[in-house]
């Protein structure tokens, strides 16, 4: 019988360290397995796996960029369709002078002389009602 | 205990017992490339489930002669494993695995001996008496006298002189790499492993065996 190297008790010699504890049989190999299956997932096999359950590289510069980049990128569109929307509104509404035609009549005498002639006194009074002039603000 | 248990062994009456080997002959040694696997996260799982099957005895062993009962050992064996896998980031390889999970287990079975003398409101010198009750009342031994009275006069040691007994007598661990386990210098748990035995001795002679 070997002897323990830390004592000459003849006591622990004779037991043998022998504990008499026992384990049912097959314990330690359906322990690992069901270890196993309850072993919680990580939170990079979170990140790294796809559904396919394929590992993926880890991530690179353009996963801790992307946010920013597509920050950039909802401002620029937002910037573009102001900007567009605000072309095509000015074209659904054209100025007068926009016509080169009505432009250079609107420059001379010959429109005056038009007015003058073609509307009469109580015409004039009336559109000028309708514009909110009141006869007192005008001078003679 | 028994409610929180997450692996429900199965028990059939004509199963066979195995019995503790001697662990000297069974502790498996550091792996680098074990440690490796470990520490990258593509294979970190596969490499934590063959730490499973690798330790598992030792850490078993080491925990039931703590705690003497099967059930709760079971239990405290799933948490030890579980703490590690969750704390997996925590170990950077520069202490030996085996230490870092002997230590784990050593905490977790301190933790319920505590707990379970404050759930029956033990003193530390009642503990003794209701760890030998335990001990008469456990299923899983061979029915060796000589083994159940010697588990008995353990169960009377303090908790420390009990671990330096267990880890020393049945487990014929060095005392340097017990020394890094319970962060206790090589001389003191010489002199506890002393105290042990003639405290064992004493037991025995006091009680006629």
């Amino acid at each position: 019988m070997k002897q323990h190297p830390d004592t000459e008790s003849a006591l622990l010699s004779r037991l043998n360290r022998h504990s008499g504890m026992t384990v049912p049989e097959g314990y330690f190999e359906s322990f690992a397995q069901n270890m196993s299956d309850i072993l919680p997932e990580q939170p990079w096999e979170k990140i790294n796996e796809n559904p396919d359950g394929k590992v993926l590289p880890a991530p690179g510069i353009w996963h801790k960029i992307k946010p920013y980049a597509y920050l950039a990128a909802m401002f620029s569109g937002v910037w573009l369709m102001m900007w567009v929307f605000g072309d095509i509104l000015n074209r659904t509404s054209p100025q007068m002078t926009d016509n080169p035609v009505i432009a250079s009549v609107l420059g001379t005498d010959r429109l005056y002389d038009f007015y003058n002639d073609n509307i009469d006194e109580y015409e004039l009074m009336e559109e000028l009602c309708d514009e909110g002039i009141v006869f007192t603000d005008l001078e003679f | 205990m028994g409610k929180n248990r997450l692996i429900n062994q199965p028990r059939t009456k004509t199963a066979k017992l195995t019995q503790q080997p001697i662990m000297s002959q069974q502790t498996p040694s550091d792996n680098p490339k074990l440690i490796a696997r470990l520490r990258d996260p593509s294979t970190c799982r596969k490499a934590f489930n063959e730490v499973v099957r690798l330790y598992s005895q030792p850490l078993y062993w080491q925990i039931r002669r703590m705690v003497t009962n099967h059930d709760d050992a079971n239990d405290l064996l799933q948490n030890t494993f579980l703490k590690a896998w969750n704390s997996i980031d925590n170990f950077r390889g520069e202490a030996k695995l085996s230490t870092w999970l002997h230590k784990i287990a050593i905490n977790e079975s301190i933790t319920f001996l505590q707990r379970e003398r404050r759930r029956l409101n033990l003193s530390l010198d009642d503990e003794a008496s209701h760890l030998a009750s335990t001990i008469e009342a456990d299923t899983d031994i061979d029915g060796n006298r000589a083994a159940i009275n010697l588990r008995k006069a353990i169960a009377t040691l303090p908790e420390k002189q009990r671990l330096v007994f267990n880890m020393r007598y049945f487990d014929e661990m060095k005392y340097d790499d017990m020394s890094q386990i319970l962060g206790t210098s090589v001389g003191a748990l010489k002199t506890s492993y002393h105290l042990a035995v003639k405290k064992i001795e004493k037991f025995f002679a006091d009680h006629g065996l």
